[in-house]
């Protein structure tokens, strides 16, 4: 079966089609992030990442172009954004690819996309008080003593979190 | 083996959708919230003012 099926197949919501989809690709991908990142732990977690992506946006992804060239796209700004984070992004060493279908689709997408790298980039502690806040209803009390904060840290930390996320948004174009 | 590896993706997936989810529904702060932020910041610092206090007395 071809890959463009296996992710109509799991669009559908048959998880058995992922599963084929990294036995295929996964060591491809890890050949690909550790050749960037130069980190076999860090390229693991970021090829782990591109596959929930994957995930993610199965109801988005268009048939046009190839699967690997879509995952490439997907791994490659991972680990760009990646090496931001560590201010250390050997922009020279990058290996060129042009624009193609892939990276159109991976645009569209984009801003989706900048605010998964912002909660992935919170601390355990934060999403924790994210999800317990907007999600789980819990009071800035309740978040305190489950965190092991005081009720200023909480009222600070959630104010830092609203900001941060805003400022995603405000600097997307 | 490859099938906990497929688990793991789908639940770092999930757990990447209701950080998105409670990042959709966490409210506008605001000047209230930017007010109420500045309050536990003064709240704080006022907390310590009495144990400064007797620090200094101990000196």
């Amino acid at each position: 079966m071809e890959d463009n099926q296996l992710m109509a197949r799991l669009a559908k919501g048959d998880t058995d089609a992922l599963e084929e989809l990294i036995c295929r690709h996964r060591a491809a991908a890890l050949h690909q992030a550790e050749s960037i990142l130069q980190d076999a732990a860090l390229a693991e977690d970021m090829v782990q990442e591109a596959f929930a992506r994957v995930y993610l946006l199965r109801h988005k992804y268009r048939g046009d172009f190839a699967f690997t060239t879509y995952l490439r796209v997907l791994v490659r700004n991972l680990c760009i954004d990646q090496l931001r984070r560590k201010r250390s992004l050997p922009l020279a060493e990058l290996p060129e690819e042009t624009a193609s279908s892939a990276e159109e689709c991976y645009w569209q997408q984009e801003k989706r996309m900048q605010l998964w790298n912002e909660l992935r980039r919170l601390s355990p502690t934060d999403q924790a008080l994210l999800t317990g806040y907007a999600l789980e209803g819990h009071s800035y009390r309740e978040l305190a003593q489950a965190q092991g904060l005081s009720l200023p840290q909480v009222k600070i930390r959630l104010h830092r979190i609203r900001n941060r996320l805003r400022s995603k948004e405000r600097d997307d174009p | 083996m490859m099938k906990d590896y497929t688990q793991s993706v789908l639940q770092r997936a999930n757990e990447m959708q209701r950080l998105e989810a409670a990042a959709m529904a966490l409210p506008q702060g605001g000047t209230t919230a930017f007010r109420a932020g500045w309050a536990a910041v003064l709240a704080a610092l006022i907390a310590l003012i009495p144990s400064i206090s007797a620090a200094q007395m101990m000196i």
